[in-house]
């Protein structure tokens, strides 16, 4: 059985705008490698609509595909603007000094992402941004995830402070890359790949200058919104409801919304429209249970391949075997042989 | 009247500019006159004189004559105070521009802002009334650039209105001008315009969000309400928002909340060109359009929420100020 956490993570769609401005820049159509990616691009411009983890992952795994470009996480960033990030990233804007908006930032970061963890470590002359990504088989691998959110909140900070602000060293959980120009270019200060942890360290001094656009009730006012926002969130809503009900319906195949709708006692109109209100639809949140059922049954030895399509409610081996590597970026049997393995190591 | 007066947030915009001209901002500013630290406090304004002051001071100390243009590329969406905000979260550059419209004697009460939508075109006129600003072609240039860049922000960065046009006298190197704004320029022109094409500001906004929109924007009706004491309309919309959903609002109970004779607010609202049930009417639709485009408000709850005492009569109502029932225009905006 999945973790619940594992399958309720998710990131702000809006957050994806970057993503999509990046992939425009690279001349690609932004829309359509979305869609390959089996994401619906519309969503980003739904208001408070979420991508799960595998959908980012699959955005994400689909656009390297694509550009082949090591550096796609810096590009990503580059593109990165607070007022993608809700009410969050007004309230950033206000801030009083970067350690109020990094502060903030831990505080509210959930509204963008749950699928990263945030903290601030503070001495007497530095502070520092902690953030680390979930070690599961989605996102593990992809250390463009972790140059995208360095260099996203470095670029937020120098939006606010100036082009000129500079981290004392910024720290990557991640092998140094071949080229590593292009990361010496956007961070602009030392660098340390193969960290134990990902980390920005500023001077105190720059996180205590007063910023010119600091207006305390804008902020105030922007943290009551993230805050019921996230209230909202945390209510789980439908979604949660629905995928809990696939979790135990999906080994009976007999897992159709018409059913779902039945066993929550609601029409399937209704049910519809309950979802559209969170920006989900039906088939995704079928993909995000079986993607993390998946990840989780392959990990056990005692289930074969084609034992696991079945329990997912897949008739057919075959299609299991696409709609897992359109989530993984792997065949189910070479996620067994390397990461199921891994993986399973670390947690024991 | 009193005198007119600019939000204190543009002279951080000033101070930046300067400094990245080489210069020393926060003493130029004193040498104008203009006391740097009063920025700090975001409910601060500065007088016309000062800021015209502030103009002639940075004209000499940069030599340039597009530091209008310039520092017009400095504003924040924050120096907007909370209508930048709500513009980042309108659902497109129309929905901002109409925000903008809707409260610009928040950035400052010299000035006063047209926006016209006819047919494919939109334009938006900005004139000085303030004599000591329109004296001098600076604020009109930073205004126009200020405009254009916060469509960029919220937008994409390439975007160019249709044209831009100035009433300043042709410059002697328009070179900087033509950089800045990319587009059709028209030097001493009749009006201070901006064209822009109604399609471009269609495509949605990726920062929009009508919550946070809505939200922003009652801050900002609130602030101007706080010092634009002067503006009879507008301290009428900002009560009409307040009480609408308890129902029942009537001139007399505006105009006592206002601690104003029923007799001296409809004279006043007369001088300003508008009657108190236009206010009325104006706010509700502009409100009932908000609060349909979110999912979780019911067509019931909306018409309590706007003062209707049956939901058949906002019904009526909304299709005589959009052609449509509220039900299909939830529809369409969903």
């Amino acid at each position: 059985m999945a973790e619940p956490v594992a399958i309720t993570r998710s990131t702000l769609a809006s957050s994806f705008c970057a993503f999509a401005d990046a992939l425009n820049a690279y001349g690609l159509d932004a829309d359509t490698v979305f869609e390959k990616a089996g994401v619906d691009p519309r969503r980003r411009f739904q208001a408070g609509a979420r991508y799960s983890l595998a959908q980012a992952a699959a955005i994400w795994r689909q656009s390297l595909r694509i550009t082949k470009d090591p550096a796609l996480g810096l590009n990503v960033a580059r593109q990165a603007n607070p007022q993608y990030l809700h009410a969050l990233g007004l309230a950033w804007m206000a801030s009083a000094d970067l350690l109020d908006a990094l502060q903030r930032l831990v505080r509210y970061h959930h509204v963008v992402t749950t699928i990263v963890t945030m903290s601030l470590k503070e001495s007497p002359t530095e502070g520092c941004l902690v953030f680390a990504l979930p070690q599961t088989p989605e996102m593990d691998d992809l250390h463009e995830v972790r140059d995208c959110v360095a260099l996203s909140i470095l670029r937020m900070c120098r939006q606010l402070a100036g082009r000129r602000l500079t981290p004392t060293a910024v720290h990557l959980r991640r092998p140094p890359p071949s080229d590593p120009e292009p990361w010496a270019n956007s961070f602009r200060c030392p660098l340390h790949f193969g960290a134990d942890e990902n980390r920005l360290d500023f001077d105190q001094q720059d996180l205590l200058k007063p910023l010119p656009g600091h207006n305390r009730e804008l902020a105030l006012a922007n943290d009551v919104a993230a805050s019921s926002y996230l209230k909202q969130m945390r209510r789980g809503e439908i979604s949660d409801r629905v995928r809990r009900k696939l979790i135990e319906l999906l080994p009976s195949s007999h897992a159709s919304q018409t059913i779902v709708a039945d066993e929550l006692h609601m029409s399937r109109r209704t049910l519809q429209r309950r979802l559209d209100e969170e920006g989900v639809t039906f088939s995704e949140l079928m993909d995000d249970v079986r993607s993390a059922l998946a990840t989780e049954y392959l990990r056990q030895a005692h289930h074969s391949v084609t034992d696991v399509a079945f329990l997912l409610g897949y008739s057919d081996p075959r299609n299991f075997a696409r709609a897992f590597r359109r989530w993984i970026g792997q065949s189910p049997q070479e996620f067994r042989a390397t990461r199921g393995k891994a993986a399973k190591e670390t947690l024991a | 009247m009193s005198e007119a007066s600019t939000i204190a947030a543009t002279v951080w915009a000033f101070i930046e500019a300067m400094d990245d001209y080489g210069l020393d901002g926060r003493k130029l500013v004193r040498e104008a006159g203009v006391d740097p630290d009063h920025v700090k406090d975001p409910d601060a304004r500065y007088p016309a004189w000062q800021m015209a002051s502030l103009w002639r001071v940075a004209r000499a100390a940069t030599g340039d004559e597009a530091v209008g243009v310039r520092v017009g590329r400095y504003v924040r969406p924050t120096t907007l105070h909370a209508l930048g905000f709500a513009w980042l979260a309108s659902d497109c550059l129309l929905d901002a521009l109409r925000r903008l419209n809707r409260y610009h004697r928040l950035l400052n009460t010299g000035l006063n802002m047209v926006l016209v939508e006819s047919g494919m075109t939109v334009t938006l006129d900005a004139e000085f009334t303030a004599p000591e600003l329109k004296a001098i072609p600076f604020p009109a240039d930073c205004v126009s650039s200020a405009v254009i860049h916060m469509c960029r922000l919220s937008l994409r960065n390439d975007f160019a209105p249709r044209a831009v046009e100035l009433k300043r006298a042709t410059p002697a190197d328009p070179q900087a001008w033509i950089d800045e704004f990319t587009t059709t320029l028209e030097f001493e022109a009749r009006h201070n315009r901006l064209v822009f094409d109604l399609k471009t500001l269609l495509e949605p906004l990726p920062g929009s969000n009508t919550e946070l929109a809505m939200a922003n924007e009652q801050i900002a009706a609130a602030y101007l309400a706080r010092f634009d004491r002067d503006n009879v309309t507008m301290q009428v919309r900002q009560r009409l928002v307040e009480m609408l959903p308890a129902g029942r609002v009537s001139q007399d109970s505006v105009a006592e909340s206002l601690n104003i004779s029923a007799r001296t607010l409809q004279r006043r609202l007369e001088t300003e060109g508008t009657t108190f049930t236009d206010l009325t009417d104006e706010t509700r639709s502009e409100l009932a359009r908000q609060y349909l485009a979110q999912p979780h408000y019911s067509v019931t709850q909306v018409a309590y929420l706007l003062g209707f005492s049956e939901p058949s009569n906002f019904a009526r109502a909304f299709r005589r100020w959009t052609g449509r029932s509220p039900s299909q225009f939830q529809q369409t905006a969903a």
